[in-house]
């Protein structure tokens, strides 16, 4: 790309962004973005009934019933103090679950004591523990209180269960290690190939899905903007006169940046307010927090700066890759009404792109890498969904990612002076929205 | 030479919408296209400013091919073009900074051209105490078509270009504001600037334009100095007003009536001695004659004769 073909984008650029930023469309979204981000995690709580209120100590007592003798209830009690849980225990041998005496204690607290729970663990014939808990039919004791409690016991019984074992800590260590398989296949001349089971884990899954969820969501909101924009400053007929200052690479880099910024400020901080949603949700339920579910030890491990910053160089590449599709639509069309119509292209691309992602994290959690997620990475439609994922999540390897950004780069450059072309040659057009056939041509004049 | 438009030639498809349009501008002044609608000037305009490829020819300015990126030109543009959303005073201050004008003078100009062109209160609302600024109140989509013409004829004039291109710079304006764009671009002529001017309107264009170039169908059919070009057509038009009434005389020196009103004669004579042996006999007759003028044709009959002779032919 020449120096000259570009100069004054940066005037465009902060035009672009500044008018945007003031204007009542921009405001009243971003308002409503942040408003969404900050509200939907606390919202989901009210609605599920796990929030931490007044609630979470509630329950005064909790009959602890063990069948089979696993319990330590001192130090039950001392992880349910840890968590802020001020209940006493009480062990309580029914000799059955469900019998006279199991009867007669849960008709008890459903009469007399609405703040007391019966918790009984039992192991059945299908090879599962079981922790039942019982409250008053009175509703004083919430479903959500009894879930955080639940999550709380569970998890220290787990640890129980093991001790139980007497294990030593290499004995636990062993149990605990994940189990990888490999499978070695012998070719015809001699040679053996180790197949390494590389499938990914489900919170690995859930990163990926979620990161392709993201750079969609972004793409879409981009390209519709950058579309629009393009096609107003056509049909107002004000790129009459920037071309008179300006030239037409300049204006399409200008703007297609500004409204990218536009809408990573949007996205960022719908993003922003999530963790702090997060943050509020945790404080209300008492429970886990939403996004430590999903980002374990593992994936910890892989937020090197280095993995990082691939990433978001991956995505930034994807995105002005995308925002200059999106570019390229605008430019087919000469009026607003039909900017719909020229987006029908970039839409689809975004799709095959965004399924292919999804299609691609599934393969690799159901069986791990093969010559299929090999393509997804690469292809410049896919790659900026999946790839931010893949090297966060430690499975895309160098020689990918460096092929992958290589290809970005050419692609967005070969991209880029196709577009101002078209936008050059369609820069007074006022006919119908021009065909792929016809945008080839012009490619090639 | 200044200015030098070549061979410009634009097809789409089999259509020739630009068919070899040259001309010159060696001094500054004011170049006139002139056409009827459809005739290729507007196209002619963008492929001059670059914002069109054409298919051959050359636009030299300066004697180098016109950049208007690098060159200082203004455009005032057939189809208005604003935002409709943004503040004025920030389009204007964009569009200068585009043309590479710094803040402060850019600032200035605005100034200057806001009252110039009595827009004022649009680009810089006043304040008004105790009530609440209205945030739409300076938006392009809140003027009048006029008033948008105003502020796309600053955009145009903001960076003092020397080449000013205007498409049909007073195409709905009341006579106040036809007057106001006349003295802005009699002030422009005044300053050696070089303009190019396409319009419809035939006694604007006689009034400024010293060269024209009358297109039809993409093709020139008439170019050159406006002054010679009816000088070469002799004072033919005789517009006679008397009390008695004077249609023998016309049948007896055989002339043919243009035009005929309640008032008086517009009357195409073959030459002056034709038009003074007229008079005379008049006088002989004593008719009275209260108006006997003898002129060459204007540039609305002119361009009619040629457009509608072309037309005639193909």
């Amino acid at each position: 790309m020449k120096r000259s073909k570009i100069a004054g984008w940066k005037d465009v650029y902060s035009f672009t962004l500044t008018q945007t930023l003031k204007s009542r469309a921009f405001i009243v979204s971003f308002v409503i973005l942040i408003v969404l981000g900050l509200v939907s995690m606390p919202l989901m709580n009210l609605i599920t009934g796990s929030v931490k209120e007044e609630a979470k100590y509630t329950i005064t007592k909790a009959y602890v019933y063990d069948g089979l003798g696993i319990v330590d209830e001192a130090a039950m009690q001392q992880a349910l103090k840890d968590a802020g849980w001020n209940a006493e225990l009480v062990e309580k041998d029914f000799a059955e679950y469900g019998s006279e005496a199991y009867e007669t204690l849960v008709a008890e607290i459903d009469e007399k004591c609405p703040e007391e729970i019966i918790v009984s663990v039992q192991y059945d014939e299908t090879g599962i523990y079981r922790v039942l808990f019982e409250r008053s039919g009175n509703g004083k004791v919430k479903s959500g209180e009894i879930n955080n409690f639940g999550a709380i016991f569970t998890a220290e019984f787990e640890e129980q269960k093991k001790n139980a074992l007497n294990l030593t800590e290499e004995q636990k260590a062993l149990i605990e290690a994940t189990v990888a398989t490999a499978v070695s296949r012998v070719e015809l001349s001699g040679e053996v190939i180790v197949e390494i089971d590389d499938s990914i884990s489900d919170s690995e899954y859930w990163i990926l899905y979620a990161l392709i969820f993201i750079i969609m969501m972004i793409c879409t909101m981009a390209g519709s903007q950058i579309a629009t924009s393009i096609v107003t400053e056509k049909s107002s007929k004000v790129v009459e006169y920037l071309l008179t200052s300006i030239r037409p690479m300049a204006i399409i880099v200008g703007k297609v940046l500004a409204m990218l910024c536009v809408v990573l400020a949007q996205i960022g901080g719908m993003l922003i307010m999530l963790v702090v949603s997060n943050i509020i949700s945790t404080n209300m339920s008492g429970g886990e927090s939403v996004l430590k579910q999903y980002l374990t030890a593992d994936l910890l491990n892989n937020l090197t700066v280095g993995n990082v910053l691939l990433c978001l160089l991956m995505i930034a590449l994807g995105l002005v890759f995308y925002a200059t599709l999106a570019g390229l639509a605008g430019a087919t069309v000469s009026k607003l009404e039909e900017a719909g119509e020229g987006m029908m292209l970039f839409t689809v691309a975004v799709m095959i792109g965004a399924y292919m992602g999804i299609g691609s994290a599934a393969t690799l959690l159901a069986g791990g890498s093969n010559a299929f997620t090999t393509f997804v990475l690469l292809f410049p439609l896919s790659s900026p969904f999946v790839l931010p994922g893949a090297i966060l999540i430690g499975e895309a390897q160098a020689w990918m990612i460096a092929v992958s950004i290589v290809i970005m780069i050419v692609l967005i450059l070969a991209l880029f002076a196709f577009v101002s072309r078209v936008y050059e040659a369609l820069i007074v057009h006022n006919g119908n929205k021009v065909g792929i056939k016809q945008l080839i041509q012009m490619s090639k004049k | 030479m200044s200015l030098s438009v070549s061979n410009l030639v634009k097809k789409y498809g089999d259509k020739v919408v630009v068919d070899n349009l040259s001309f010159e501008m060696k001094e500054p002044g004011v170049y006139a296209l002139l056409g009827t609608n459809g005739a290729g000037k507007t196209t002619s305009l963008r492929i001059i400013l670059g914002m069109l490829a054409g298919d051959s020819g050359s636009v030299l300015w300066k004697g180098q091919p016109l950049d208007p990126v690098s060159a200082n030109v203004g455009y005032l543009a057939e189809e208005r073009g604003l935002y409709p959303k943004y503040s004025l005073l920030d389009q204007l201050l964009y569009f200068a900074k585009l043309k590479k004008v710094g803040k402060a003078e850019a600032m200035e100009r605005i100034k200057y051209w806001a009252k110039r062109l009595e827009v004022e209160e649009y680009i810089f609302p006043p304040a008004v105490k105790g009530k609440k600024k209205n945030a739409k109140a300076n938006r392009a989509d809140q003027l009048s078509k006029g008033n948008q013409q105003k502020i796309q004829l600053m955009a145009a004039l903001i960076s003092d270009p020397e080449l000013l291109i205007l498409d049909e710079p007073l195409s709905g304006l009341d006579p106040v504001n036809t007057d106001l764009f006349k003295g802005i671009i009699r002030e422009e002529i005044a300053k050696n600037k070089y303009l190019i001017m396409s319009s419809h309107q035939m006694p604007v264009i006689e009034e400024f334009c010293s060269d024209i170039t009358i297109l039809n169908r993409g093709k020139a059919v008439l170019k050159g100095n406006l002054n010679e070009i009816k000088k070469s057509y002799g004072r033919v038009n005789l517009f006679v007003k008397c009390e008695q009434d004077i249609e023998k005389y016309i049948a007896q020196f055989g002339l043919t009536v243009a035009n005929r009103t309640p008032e008086e004669y517009h009357l195409k004579v073959r030459d002056e001695a034709q038009a003074m042996e007229f008079l005379a006999k008049l006088m002989q007759d004593q008719i009275t004659v209260i108006k006997f003028e003898l002129r060459e044709p204007s540039l609305h009959e002119i361009f009619v004769e040629k457009v509608g002779n072309a037309n005639e032919e193909e």
